[in-house]
């Protein structure tokens, strides 16, 4: 499957640029796809639900939303998307923030073509490794098997894998299924979506190791977890249960 | 010629009126009291006169008395006769003959003593007769002979007056008197006798010591007066050694034209004399001269002390005044303004308090035009501050750049010429150093600002422009208008596009109007919350505010627009109701 095209989004609200962005990335590289232009934060983000990008490319000053929150809101529901900044301000602060969410490259503007093809390189090299992975794992259920059969298997491995970061996009494609078409068929079968079922997961193993474990940290749990940021943790823990996870950890049963 | 300060002015004309005043006052009362002492003088001059003649006069009655006397009692003729018999012309007496002399002698003297009394009132009688023998009683009683009387001073003056009695000047004698030594001023009194048929029988001569003749003299002569005395011929009585300078000055006194002396000549009809008492004026004004003097002292003394007076009261005046015009002196722009407040700090005087008040008024005010003039020049220069910081953010300048690169990447060449051009006159305009335009000007600005953005938005934005061409040429503060702008394409398009961006003017007779509104979601209640509080805080004169916080563009234009047009200012900022969106109005009362 090398000639596999990965799909990009872009959001920038100043459609001059976005449309000159667009039209850079489709020249630079042969390998990635733009799939949606989004002009606010809030298109962007269901732009991204609705065609489930391996990439998005967003400017930090948009209106309605800003790409920091942009990128926040779609670590959770697209675990595994690639996130490009570019961007006029060059400010440490919004450096740091992107470090911290796990930003692939940050860009500056004017976007040097060079720059922006390195930065693609670099996000394709990575994709290009899971994409391998997970077709070994999965080839041999290619077209063969029964619907139940595929749900049963990633939900074999979802439990397996549960403290890896997986990219459902690459996972789909592997088995020869839309993203979608994959959710939906795991849903037949699970009662949820492949990463609901992800989360529950984690939130069990995460509950048993913060009562049962006092030796981890509960960044380490977080580690464990599959959640390399502990904030981030600690948010979808409490957004999960409703208390934090040193909350929980002091409650007694 | 150099000006006299007012200080010397002052002494001066305070020594000269003291002076004239002392002077007048010391001339008035000299003559007034001279002419007084000089009255009193002359009665005083008159009464010694008076009491001189009398005293004299009785002296010289004393001896006319004994003379008389003499004359009228036939007795001592007889005695007399016998005595002068008996002496012998030779001096060849037999002791019978001086022991009878003797003896009439003896009784002539107690004879002339019984006729006058126990004591004679003169110191001699010498009793001559024709044939040159003399008989004297007194002190001692002598008989002497062979006298040649014509040779006697007063022979030829008593024959002529025959019978009457002659006074003779005074004349020293050492003769008289038994054991003198030193010679006496005597004077005598002569009266010839003649007998039943006219012949001259004798002379009856009574001497007397000048010393008692003239006691009063001598009791005057002691004090400054000087007296003389003529007799009726003109000739000098007293002083007795007088000479000619003496009988001149009596001559002159006597015809009142002794210079500075005053005198009353009085004649005597008794003895012919006239008594000329003087007393020099130098003397009689003596008292007057000296209350001058010391008039005169003790004006020179109030003088000085006057002038002192004067000099302290000058400087007293003139002290504030030079005080006063030292702080002038030294007023400068630093001084001016923070220069220590001399209140309460009194010269003494109105006229000097109220020129002190006067200047610290006109300092006051000078600080507060100062003042006013300096703060006029500071919110000039914050005016221009403002308006430099007014100025586009340069991120439009390199999101600019950004898109004239996607626009050559695109191939679109024209639009890249259009944008360069907007965008060198956007530079040109806000590179301009006079912070004042006009409204036309600045919506061109505008538009320039406007057009470069929707070529970066495309179709995402639209926007218009309207407003009437008379309001053009209204004069506005540089970059006035563009912050609204700027502001609504910042925070006013926070929503899906399109965006939609309005400018429209409006003018009306008394005012003229500029609204921007935009599409946006409008000013978050928090937001207009900051704005207008900044907007109180200008109004109070707080100044801006901490430039970080939101809204600084709108607060901007709010201080500038105030700065400019005062009170006939129309500002306002809010979030449309019913359509919602941004909605910035700007305009101005016309006055």
């Amino acid at each position: 499957m090398n000639g596999r095209i990965f799909r990009v989004l872009i959001a920038e609200d100043e459609s001059l640029q976005l449309h000159s962005i667009a039209r850079m990335v489709e020249r630079v590289s042969d390998k990635f796809q733009v799939i949606a232009l989004a002009q606010t934060g809030v298109q962007a983000l269901d732009m991204a639900e609705e065609h489930l990008p391996d990439v998005v490319i967003t400017d930090i000053q948009m209106p309605q939303m800003g790409g920091i929150e942009l990128i926040e809101a779609l670590r959770d529901r697209l675990p595994g998307t690639h996130f490009m900044i570019i961007s006029g301000y060059s400010e440490f602060e919004y450096a740091q923030k992107a470090i911290a969410l796990g930003v692939t490259a940050y860009l500056l503007k004017p976007v040097d073509p060079q720059e922006l093809s390195d930065a693609l390189s670099s996000v394709y090299s990575t994709l290009q490794l899971q994409n391998k992975a997970y077709e070994s794992e999965f080839a041999s259920l290619i077209a063969s098997e029964s619907p139940g059969h595929i749900a049963n298997t990633l939900k074999d491995y979802l439990c397996a894998h549960f403290n890896e970061n997986i990219n459902l996009n690459l996972v789909a494609s592997s088995m020869g299924y839309s993203p979608s078409h994959l959710t939906k068929l795991f849903q037949r079968y699970h009662g949820a979506s492949p990463i609901r079922f992800l989360t529950n997961q984690r939130m069990t193993k995460a509950r048993y190791y913060l009562k049962y474990r006092p030796e981890f940290t509960i960044r380490q749990i977080g580690e464990m977890t599959g959640y390399e940021d502990q904030g981030y943790f600690s948010r979808v823990f409490k957004k999960e249960t409703g208390l934090s996870p040193l909350e929980y950890r002091e409650t007694p049963e | 010629m150099r000006k006299a300060s007012m200080r010397t002015q002052l002494n001066l004309s305070y020594l000269v009126i003291s002076f004239v005043v002392v002077a007048v006052f010391s001339a008035i009362f000299y003559i007034y009291t001279s002419r007084i002492l000089i009255n009193q003088e002359t009665e005083r001059l008159e009464a010694l006169t008076q009491t001189l003649v009398e005293q004299t006069e009785t002296a010289i009655g004393a001896m006319d008395g004994v003379s008389v006397d003499i004359v009228y009692i036939s007795l001592t003729k007889d005695k007399v006769q016998s005595i002068l018999s008996d002496a012998s012309p030779t001096g060849s007496d037999d002791e019978n003959a001086v022991w009878r002399r003797y003896q009439a002698l003896s009784e002539l003297g107690e004879l002339i003593v019984a006729v006058n009394g126990s004591s004679l009132p003169v110191y001699r009688v010498n009793l001559y007769d024709m044939a040159g023998n003399c008989v004297s009683v007194g002190s001692t009683n002598v008989v002497s002979s062979g006298i040649d009387l014509p040779s006697l001073r007063w022979y030829q003056a008593a024959v002529d007056a025959d019978g009457y009695k002659i006074i003779t000047h005074a004349y020293l004698s050492a003769k008289m008197g038994s054991a003198e030594s030193r010679p006496l001023y005597y004077i005598s009194l002569v009266r010839m006798r003649i007998g039943k048929s006219r012949e001259i029988e004798g002379f009856i001569e009574t001497v007397q010591s000048c010393s008692v003749v003239f006691a009063g003299v001598s009791a005057l002569n002691n004090q400054d007066e000087q007296v003389y005395i003529l007799d009726g011929d003109g000739g000098l009585i007293y002083p007795f050694d007088g000479g000619e300078e003496e009988l001149a000055q009596a001559n002159a006194l006597l015809n009142s034209s002794g210079g500075d002396t005053i005198a009353c000549p009085i004649a005597s009809d008794y003895t012919g004399w006239t008594y000329i008492v003087g007393r020099s004026e130098r003397v009689v004004l003596q008292p007057a001269n000296t209350l001058l003097r010391m008039i005169l002292l003790l004006s020179l003394l109030m003088a000085a002390i006057i002038a002192l007076y004067a000099w302290l009261m000058s400087r007293r005046i003139t002290k504030p005044l030079r005080t006063l015009g030292e702080r002038m002196n030294a007023t400068d722009a630093h001084t001016l303004q923070n220069g220590e407040e001399p209140a309460g700090r009194s010269a003494g005087y109105k006229e000097i308090d109220s020129l002190n008040a006067s200047f610290e008024q006109m300092r006051k005010q000078l600080n507060i035009s100062m003042n006013q003039l300096i703060e006029t020049r500071q919110q000039a220069l914050q005016s221009r501050n403002l308006a430099m910081q007014a100025q586009i953010n340069p991120h439009f300048y390199f999101n600019t750049l950004s898109s004239i690169i996607a626009l050559t990447d695109a191939g679109r060449s024209d639009d890249v010429v259009a944008m360069c051009r907007s965008l060198t006159g956007m530079m040109r305009y806000v590179t301009n150093s006079d912070p004042m335009t006009t409204l036309g000007e600045e919506l061109n600005y505008v538009s320039r600002y406007l057009y470069c953005m929707q070529i970066r938005y495309e179709n995402s934005l639209s926007y218009s422009i309207e407003v009437p061409d008379e309001l053009m040429n209204e004069p506005v503060p540089r970059l006035i208008i563009q912050p609204f702008v700027e502001n609504a394409l910042k925070y006013g398009i926070d929503c899906a596009p399109p965006w939609k961006l309005q400018i429209v003017g409006e003018n009306e007779p008394d005012c003229w109007r500029i609204w921007i509104t935009d599409n946006g979601p409008g000013f978050s209640a928090r937001a207009l919350k900051t704005i207008r509080e900044g907007m109180e805080a200008l109004d109070r004169g707080a100044g801006m505010p901490d430039s970080h916080i939101g809204g600084m563009g709108v607060l901007n234009v709010y201080s500038r627009w105030k700065l400019f047009a005062g009170k006939d200012a129309l500002f306002e900022i809010t979030t449309r109701k019913r359509k919602g969106g941004g909605y910035a109005m700007i305009g101005k009362v016309r006055s």
